[in-house]
């Protein structure tokens, strides 16, 4: 039962959350967080509400995967004992490359990662992703109207941060 | 441009950003890859939910049986409790339904039943202390040993004493030891059969009935009156009363 389902899902929507990944942490072997969203899918299977969409738990899923690796970037960078070392490793598969991003995306995508993480979680799921609000909420666990407030603020924050990029 | 069209030219941008070149970097073998990395996982995890689903249905069987005796052991043992006092009946139905059972030739006299004591030389035994009105005998105080076989009652000795007997005391032939008589002389205060002070009884018209338990056979009785004076005591034998 948990295997076919896991396998149905993982098929159906692991460019999805790849997609997802990459936008969310950036650089790094996004694949492994994949697999650790289906692990995690699979571990907790018997907490899955059937009633709710598989899409929007395993974007669940996959929001607290990125969150937990920024937070293990973020302590690893902390105790790095050795300075002025580069955080992507040479080599690695960097959103610029994954994505195949111009100047203007480059920029676009920077301006993302530089905004408040709610602001880039509405962002990401809503406009990127192209959730509805309803999937969105569910993702988010918010309201359906906090859903649209705050996308609509991240979306005036985006432009003007991206307005005052050129000027830094 | 007003803030609504700047902001729909914003989303237009953002659903432009391109996807992953997933040929590239998330091709088919490594999709297969985490694939299989994750059946195995899912396939572990089903077996071990479902060892833990056995291992909790077995518990709960072996929780279940042993609540299942656990009910049925105080269940026998109530019971047992039950048969052996036959719901309400107790040592002294037991004396009466004996007495009751007892031959006509020997049992034709009224009786009274003066005196129980339970576990007195131990546990599930007892001691009656009752009264034959003979005829030919006057009355004749007896004292009876019962010991629990099981669950029941069996009468292992008895022994009795004429109120106007010429001597005062007598015993049993085996163990236990009961050592018993008559007092008839206000003064007495204390019996002593050996070591063993024995328990003073008032039976009737003021008289009153002493037994003790000894350990030993053929020990000396002694009984001490109110002014502190000792006396040694014949034994009152050959004019016992069986029963």
């Amino acid at each position: 039962m948990i295997s076919s389902k896991i396998s149905q899902w993982f098929y159906q929507y692991n460019k999805d959350i790849y997609h997802f990944l990459l936008y969310y942490v950036g650089s790094g072997d996004i694949e492994d967080l994949v697999q650790e969203v289906f692990i995690r899918a699979i571990k907790g299977f018997d907490s899955f509400q059937a009633k709710s969409s598989p899409k929007t738990w395993l974007f669940s899923i996959a929001r607290h995967v990125g969150l937990d690796e920024l937070r293990r970037r973020k302590r690893a960078r902390i105790k790095s004992i050795v300075p002025f070392v580069d955080d992507e490793p040479i080599g690695e598969a960097t959103p610029e490359k994954v994505l195949q991003l111009n100047e203007n995306n480059r920029i676009l995508y920077q301006v993302i990662q530089s905004l408040k993480s709610n602001y880039r979680d509405v962002i990401i799921l809503r406009a990127i992703k192209e959730l509805s609000v309803l999937e969105t909420a569910a993702v988010l666990n918010w309201n359906e109207n906090k859903v649209r407030i705050t996308y609509h603020r991240a979306l005036k924050a985006l432009e003007k941060h991206k307005e005052d990029l050129p000027n830094e | 441009m007003n803030e609504n069209e700047r902001i729909h030219k914003i989303i237009e941008e953002l659903r432009s950003l391109p996807e992953p070149d997933y040929n590239k970097y998330f091709d088919m073998n490594k999709q297969n890859n985490i694939h299989e990395n994750l059946m195995k996982v899912s396939r572990k995890y089903e077996a071990k939910q479902r060892s833990g689903s056995f291992m909790k249905r077995a518990s709960t069987a072996v929780l279940g049986l042993a609540a299942f005796m656990l009910f049925a052991i105080v269940l026998m043992t109530i019971n047992s409790q039950r048969s052996d006092e036959q719901i309400g009946y107790t040592f002294e139905d037991f004396f009466h339904e004996k007495m009751a059972e007892m031959p006509e030739q020997e049992n034709n006299y009224a009786y009274t039943l003066i005196h129980t004591e339970m576990n007195a030389v131990q546990d599930g035994d007892a001691i009656a202390v009752y009264k034959e009105d003979r005829n030919e005998d006057g009355e004749v105080f007896f004292i009876a040993y019962f010991e629990k076989q099981g669950k029941r009652w069996v009468w292992k000795q008895s022994r009795g004493s004429k109120i106007d007997s010429p001597v005062n005391w007598t015993s049993m032939n085996q163990a236990p030891f009961i050592y018993f008589g008559l007092i008839r002389d206000h003064s007495i205060v204390e019996v002593y059969a050996g070591d063993t002070q024995a328990k003073i009884i008032t039976v009737a018209d003021g008289n009153r009935f002493w037994y003790a338990i000894s350990p030993k056979q053929d020990v000396e009785v002694m009984l001490v009156k109110d002014d502190g004076s000792q006396e040694i005591l014949d034994q009152f034998d050959p004019e016992s009363l069986e029963n």
